[in-house]
């Protein structure tokens, strides 16, 4: 992998930014896992910017199976529907043009 | 009053019968948790009515293909995904938020140009906090669909990025991009909050 600063090979703020997803979903391999750990050691804006990302995505997260209101008139409306529906054919799929059919 | 609610394999058999009786407690026991997951992927309530209508109908049309051995709820919110996701990609665009304006900026020599805000919230004051949790619904709401998307499938619906990729014809590494920016996107909203700066 080719960071920015190559001169050094050190991590910039922008190389770690970059790499914060790997980082924080803990898929990163360990070589630059370590620069990264070296960069942040030093750096606090960064792991200040880590903690905030980490943070956000775990908030985020908390979203996950979150049931929503319904209103009791759109269940009725949808109990309606599908009583009418279930019982219709399903469209059929529509073909696929052969690949060496002819265009009209 | 509690709605009642029917095992899998009793809400299996009736579903396969088309039995009324058995669509109305469909209805009543997964149409709050499918909207839910619906509602990730828009806050347009007309076109959540619909995907929500159409996945409920999706269910029920393809309920002789569920296997039977393992849990229906994971089945039928890939179908809720999978339905928004197509939904959405129909849509005309809406007028779109710029990404750019909301990425950290960088010095020539890769420092950040800016002092970062420090903070760090317990992610379970979402649940406590109505106006956070708002923000951050709006701030994932006005991403545009194709960072919406692949960010609401990996953060919200869990799907590892292989998945997400294959399920927007996307390449792994687009992918990862799009989810990257999108988290940096909510971080500085966020940021820009908690900083009273929104």
């Amino acid at each position: 992998m080719k960071f920015r600063n190559r001169r050094t090979d050190l991590l910039t703020c922008e190389d770690c930014i970059h790499l914060l997803l790997d980082y924080a979903d803990g898929s990163m391999d360990s070589e630059v896992r370590s620069k990264l750990d070296e960069h942040l050691s030093a750096c606090p804006p960064c792991q200040h910017y880590l903690r905030s990302y980490s943070s956000c995505t775990e908030m985020v997260q908390q979203l996950r199976d979150q049931e929503a209101q319904v209103p009791g008139e759109l269940q009725d409306r949808l109990k309606s529907f599908l009583k009418e529906q279930v019982n219709l054919p399903w469209p059929e799929p529509r073909r696929r043009r052969a690949k060496w059919s002819k265009r009209s | 009053m509690k709605a009642k609610t029917l095992d899998q394999g009793n809400l299996i058999e009736g579903l396969k019968s088309r039995d009324t009786k058995v669509i109305d407690t469909f209805v009543d026991q997964f149409s709050r948790p499918l909207f839910g997951v619906i509602l990730n992927y828009t806050k347009n309530p007309s076109d959540a009515e619909e995907i929500l209508q159409d996945t409920l109908l999706r269910v029920i049309r393809k309920i002789d293909t569920f296997r039977q051995q393992s849990d229906i709820w994971p089945w039928m919110k890939r179908i809720a995904v999978n339905n928004s996701i197509m939904w959405l990609r129909k849509r005309k665009r809406q007028r779109e938020i710029q990404l750019d304006d909301w990425m950290p900026r960088f010095r020539e020599d890769g420092e950040l140009t800016y002092p970062i805000f420090g903070w760090t919230g317990d992610p379970e004051e979402v649940f406590l906090n109505r106006e956070l949790s708002a923000q951050l619904y709006d701030a994932i709401q006005s991403l545009p669909f194709q960072y919406r998307a692949p960010l609401v499938l990996r953060d919200i619906d869990g799907y590892p990025i292989r998945q997400i990729a294959s399920l927007l014809g996307l390449k792994e590494a687009t992918t990862k991009t799009r989810i990257h920016r999108a988290r940096l996107f909510l971080r500085e909203k966020l940021a820009r909050y908690h900083d009273g700066r929104t």
